[in-house]
């Protein structure tokens, strides 16, 4: 009887040993490769003449979306939906800043069931798979090349905001402590997944954004994925995510059974 | 594996480097190719085109030159080899219209071409490249229109956008008259002293006006001809300072037909800046012109419009003047002498910069902007836009299904073709652009005045729809706060009211009324958003203000070379002994205002910019001022001189415009006297002084000594002097200096002469003398002279051949020297001729009765007395009162020796 609790707490033991290496293991498993798209920040010019010009470039892990970012000086410029395969800043001007605000346009992939790839996804579509539990599970990286720097953030919250809602969110630039902690509140609020990813007034953030129909023609709502830029020595391992309560409101869409959007009106 | 991959990229770009590449289109016609655009955008700037291509433009004093340069052609100019253009067509215009255009009177061949040097060939090719000269003659504006070579009118419009003409624009031509028909001047150039052409110190070779039969008391040959003097007599280097200090050549004073023997040329050149110009205002009150400022008016809430500082004129003036003054005077103690000084200025000036014409303001429409609260900034979103929902909603009730979607993104966005991250042009702008050129937009804007923005109280941008046009009020107008304008005028929505929505966006992107959003009007969606005007009639006031303003400008511009209102003053002066007399006059007073003695001829000669007459003679400035000696006054009887003003006939007999000496005056300048009279006597074998006689009895001492040469350092007081200052254009400063030179003692020796005819002392104390008639002057030793023709001592001042030779006077009729030998001839036979009578007069108890009723006295004048040099009397009492009956004619007063009352050959 000795011998075979020994024995079994050996085999605990050992057992715990393997699980914690494995853990450990995973731990250190690179999930995300940066691809420089420095050199294509220089090579694109998009609608020069117009106004527009190529600030940086944007990767979301998982979609298509590996695009140009381009910015107008004028902040009441139209970026027309024929305009295909890039995104625009939000920023006030072209440096990087603590708090990078992408938006993209989503005209094909409005349904309430979006679409995880399609062959007429040449925009934001694609941003709509963070809707996905098991898509955001796998993919957790955003990288973002500006002022000819490469920068990798890790998702830490996707959720739902009235389009009117984003306006809050655009000044300043480089936020402060103060504006950090608002933000994480709200995201915190609209998140519909629990990321496992620690974020402080110390984070610098990225914030995407695309228009979605999910709720209903009649409530124009904004579909948002933010992200932390990774820490000093932080390596590219899956965070663990859970849905949150606010998944069940996008369940409730699927299922049919939604009578009530006003959370989302 | 990633060395192969950088192995197919290099491959790749070497295989990339061989692909031809694409060109934009050119035009390839005639001797060359060209692009298009490259010189249609310049030509559309008049400015850019000259500095591509080194056009320089020089105005000359009677013609325009247009010169390229190669040298200062551009590097894309320079790469055009083959370039062609062509004059075509040459045409004068004397004003512009509302928009700044000339108006053009009349086109002139290509005959009118004067002067091609180089390379303007027989078809007015103009070939880049080279140095072309071009002297065209028009007045007062020429416009030369010049097109590329090669293009028909159709290929220029139909590939460039427009008829290609370059313009060049002349103004400030002098006016008609002023310059030849035709014309072969040729520069000439004047070198600095180290040998460098310097072309502002080109000068034109003035006998070419002469040879064309122009005439050289005009105005340009006039000017060439001082300026050109002036140039050479300074070494052909720098203008002239506007202060001078003249002396007038002490071996000159023999003059004939010109006075004035003594001559000096200056010029002066300056370029300025007009702003500093005063104007004179309604008002009368005078401010300076400043710079050339126009009015935009931009932005809401300026009432007084954006002023924008657009410069001045650049304005260069010449001024060639001529001073002209007499030559020395010899003179003796109670004589009168003139001295006369003449300045003339002639300017010349040309515009050299005009300041920028006035463009029309850009348009922007303004468009809807709408804001949330709190947010402050506004950016599309990320989605379809309302008309796309719309379409959806009909579509699949807003399923958006794939078919749906599809379909209202042809039916939308009008293409689903894939568009590409380049070479998409179609954004705002561009619907705003459409918007302008729709009809609808263009009843509105052409329609009633109602139809603007305009401004609120609160500098708030406001649609005004106005009674016509929309039918409805906009939500930025006046009205219903659901309707933007903005979607009414799009042209793909059309003109209908949206339904369905309560509040739109400005970009399209659907609203709702309840989430608090406000909108205004903006510009913020045109490039140019500081500079752009809301509505079309707007710009255009803007800009006719504008080319009002320019136009007012530019004539400042050109009548800039006005008269100078500043007051030249001018003086002369003289001295006798230490005592000073200045005469001063102005150019405002036009009078003698020294002790009150005050005539309206002071200034001999007074023209041009100080003449009213010549006020309005804007194009040609000019100053004219001759001045001289008052005059003098001088009593009769006692030889009294005075310079303050005297009552006539009261004994005081003014001497006009001459200064007189008294009969004290002391000897001055005797150096110069001997040298005058030993040049004067030279070859005259009739001089008096020079006679045997005069030589045997008068000692070595009394004698004038002989001086053979003179330079102005043997001047021992320059007596004379006259002053102007600020004269004419450049406000010169002039001073002439001269002198008169008297010797009483005949001698520069102090010693006493024994002779006493040879008077060394008190000159004014002559002598009365009973004189044989048929031996006047006996001789030395009392023994009478053995025939008429003799001379024995030698006679005083006044009977010897000097007199006449030194007063110079041409009323003086008779010849003292001929007069004395003709008196010895008749002696006393003179009475024994009724011929040799002067008067007749029988003295009757009546007539002695009337003598002595007149009152008069001894010394009673009541006639008239005319003086030149020599006085003579006419007496009223021997011709009304007594009654003579032979009396001399009033012509001949002044002869010494009448026969039958009239002055005879030997006088």
């Amino acid at each position: 009887m000795r011998f075979k609790t020994k024995y079994l707490i050996i085999s605990c033991l050992l057992i715990i040993f393997v699980v914690g290496i494995s853990f450990l293991l995973s731990k250190e498993k690179s999930h995300y490769q940066i691809e420089s798209r420095l050199s294509n920040v220089l090579a694109t010019k998009i609608d020069v003449d117009n106004g527009f010009h190529t600030i940086g470039w944007i990767r979301v892990q998982g979609t298509n979306i590996d695009y140009p970012i381009i910015r107008s000086d004028d902040v009441h410029a139209n970026f027309p939906v024929q305009l295909e395969s890039f995104s625009w800043s939000l920023n006030h001007d072209d440096q990087y800043h603590n708090h990078i605000i992408l938006m993209g346009h989503n005209i094909f992939n409005l349904s309430a069931t979006p679409k995880s790839h399609d062959e007429r996804f040449h925009r934001f579509e694609e941003l709509m798979n963070f809707v996905y539990y098991d898509f955001v599970k796998d993919n957790q990286f955003i990288q973002l090349t500006i002022d000819g720097k490469e920068y990798l953030y890790r998702v830490f919250a996707v959720g739902f905001l009235n389009e009117s809602d984003l306006y809050s969110l655009l000044s300043p630039d480089d936020y402060s402590k103060k504006d950090l902690n608002q933000y994480y509140q709200l995201m915190d609020d609209i998140n519909i997944y629990n990321y496992d990813v620690d974020v402080n007034e110390n984070d610098d953030i990225i914030t995407l954004s695309t228009c979605t129909r999910l709720f209903g023609d009649g409530y124009k709502t904004g579909f948002y994925v933010s992200g932390r830029l990774l820490r000093k020595e932080e390596s590219t391992y899956l965070s663990s995510v859970r849905k949150s309560k606010k998944y069940q409101e996008v369940e409730k869409i699927w299922k049919g059974d939604v009578t009530d959007n006003e959370d989302y009106a | 594996m990633k060395i192969m991959h950088k192995k197919i990229i290099i491959l790749l770009l070497l295989l990339m480097a061989f692909i031809p590449r694409t060109v934009s289109a050119t035009i390839k016609k005639g001797n060359g190719s060209e692009t298009c655009t490259n010189y249609i955008k310049d030509m559309d700037d008049g400015t850019g085109f000259i500095s591509k291509y080194g056009i320089s433009l020089q105005t000359k004093q009677d013609k325009f030159v247009l010169k390229i340069t190669k040298s200062k052609m551009s590097a894309a100019a320079k790469k055009e080899k083959d370039v062609k253009f062509k004059i075509v067509k040459i045409a004068t215009f004397s004003q512009y219209d509302d928009y700044d255009n000339p108006i053009f009177d009349s086109e002139i061949t290509s005959a009118k071409v004067i002067k091609n040097d180089y390379i303007l060939s027989n078809d007015n090719a103009l070939v880049p490249g080279g140095t072309l000269n071009v002297k065209l003659i028009a007045k007062p504006g020429v416009a030369i229109f010049i097109e590329p070579d090669g293009f028909s009118d159709s290929e220029l419009t139909k590939k460039c956008g427009s008829k290609a003409y370059f313009t060049v624009l002349f103004t400030g031509f002098p006016a008609e008259g002023d310059i030849p028909e035709t014309d072969d001047v040729t520069d000439k150039e004047i070198k600095s002293p180290d040998g460098d052409d310097i072309s502002s110190k080109k000068i034109i070779d003035c006998n070419n006006y002469k040879n064309k039969g122009w005439s050289t008391s005009g105005f340009n040959y006039q000017f060439c001809d001082v300026k050109t003097k002036a140039i050479q007599a300074n070494g052909g280097e720098k203008s002239n300072s506007v202060t001078q200090k003249l002396k007038c050549d002490v071996t000159k004073w023999n003059y004939t037909s010109d006075y004035y023997v003594n001559k000096t040329y200056l010029w002066k050149t300056k370029t300025k800046n007009i702003k500093n110009e005063k104007v004179t205002n309604e008002d009368g009150t005078e401010q300076k012109l400043g710079n050339l400022v126009y009015y935009y008016n931009y932005t809401c809430g300026n009432k007084n419009g954006d002023p924008q500082n657009v410069g001045s004129c650049k304005l260069t003036c010449e001024e060639a003047v001529i001073v002209e003054y007499g030559p020395p005077i010899a003179s003796k103690a109670g004589l009168c002498f003139e001295y006369k000084v003449k300045v003339t200025s002639r300017v010349s000036c040309g515009v050299d910069q005009y300041p920028p014409k006035p463009t029309r303001g850009k348009l922007c429409t303004p468009s809807p902007q709408c804001t949330v609260p709190g947010s402050g900034i506004v950016h599309t979103q990320g989605g379809p836009n309302e008309d796309f929902d719309a379409c959806i909603q009909s579509c699949d009730g807003g399923s958006y299904s794939d078919k749906c979607s599809n379909f209202c993104y042809q039916k939308v966005y009008g293409d689903s073709s894939v568009k590409k991250t380049s070479g998409y042009e179609l954004n705002y702008a561009d619907k705003l652009n459409s918007v302008v050129n729709s009809s609808t937009v263009e009843q509105v804007r052409n329609g009633a005045t109602t139809h603007e923005y305009y401004c609120d109280s609160n500098n708030n941008i406001i649609w005004n729809t106005g009674p016509t046009g929309l039918s409805r009020d906009s939500s930025m107008g006046r009205g219903n706060p659901n309707d933007p304008r903005w979607h009414r005028e799009h042209s793909s929505w059309g003109i209908s009211p949206m339904s369905g929505y309560q509040c739109y966006s400005a970009t399209g992107i659907p609203r709702r009324c309840n989430c608090g959003e406000t909108c205004t009007w903006t510009k913020g969606s045109c490039s140019s958003v500081t500079k752009s005007y809301m509505n079309p009639g707007e710009a255009t006031d803007a800009y006719n203000d504008n080319v009002d303003r320019y136009n007012n400008y530019v004539k400042y511009c050109n009548r800039a070379a006005t008269c100078t209102t500043t007051t030249a003053t001018f003086t002369i002066s003289t001295s006798v002994g230490k005592t000073k007399y200045t005469f001063p006059y102005s150019t405002d007073a036009d009078q003698l205002q020294y002790k009150g003695l005050k005539t309206k001829k002071t200034i001999l000669s007074n023209k041009g910019c100080y003449s009213s007459d010549d006020s309005e003679d804007l194009s040609h400035e000019w100053y004219l001022a001759e001045w001289s000696f008052p005059g003098t006054f001088i009593h009769n009887k006692t030889g009294e001189i005075s310079y303050e003003n005297k009552i006539e006939n009261s004994g005081w007999q003014k001497v006009d415009k001459k200064f007189c000496l008294p009969l004290n005056a002391p000897s001055v300048n005797q150096k110069w006297w001997n040298y005058y009279y030993t040049k004067e006597s030279s070859g005259s074998k009739t001089y008096s002084f020079e006679t045997t006689e005069y030589k045997d009895n008068c000692p070595q001492t009394c004698r004038f000594t002989t001086v053979s040469s003179i330079a102005p350092g043997d001047i021992s007081k320059w007596n004379i002097n006259a002053v102007t200052k600020k004269f004419g254009h450049y406000g010169w400063n002039i001073t002439i200096s001269c002198f008169y030179a008297l010797n009483n003692n005949v001698t520069l020796t102090t010693k006493k002469c024994t002779v006493p005819e040879c008077k060394t002392s008190n000159p004014q104390a002559y002598r009365i003398r009973s004189v044989d008639l048929g031996n006047l002057f006996p001789n030395p030793d009392g023994s009478s002279i053995s025939n008429y023709t003799e001379i024995g001592r030698a006679p005083g001042f006044n009977w010897s051949s000097s007199a006449k030779n030194t007063v110079k006077d041409p009323k003086l009729k008779s010849n003292a020297s001929t007069y004395a030998k003709a008196v010895q001839k008749k002696a006393d036979k003179v009475y024994n001729s009724s011929s040799e009578l002067d008067y007749h007069i029988y003295l009757t108890k009546d007539i002695i009765k009337k003598i002595k009723s007149t009152g008069q006295n001894y010394t009673s004048y009541s006639g008239s007395t005319s003086i030149t040099n020599v006085s003579h009397y006419q007496s009223d009492l021997i011709r009304n009162v007594i009654g003579a009956t032979e009396i001399p004619q009033p012509g001949d007063l002044q002869c010494n020796n009448l026969l039958n009352r009239k002055c005879s050959t030997n006088k």
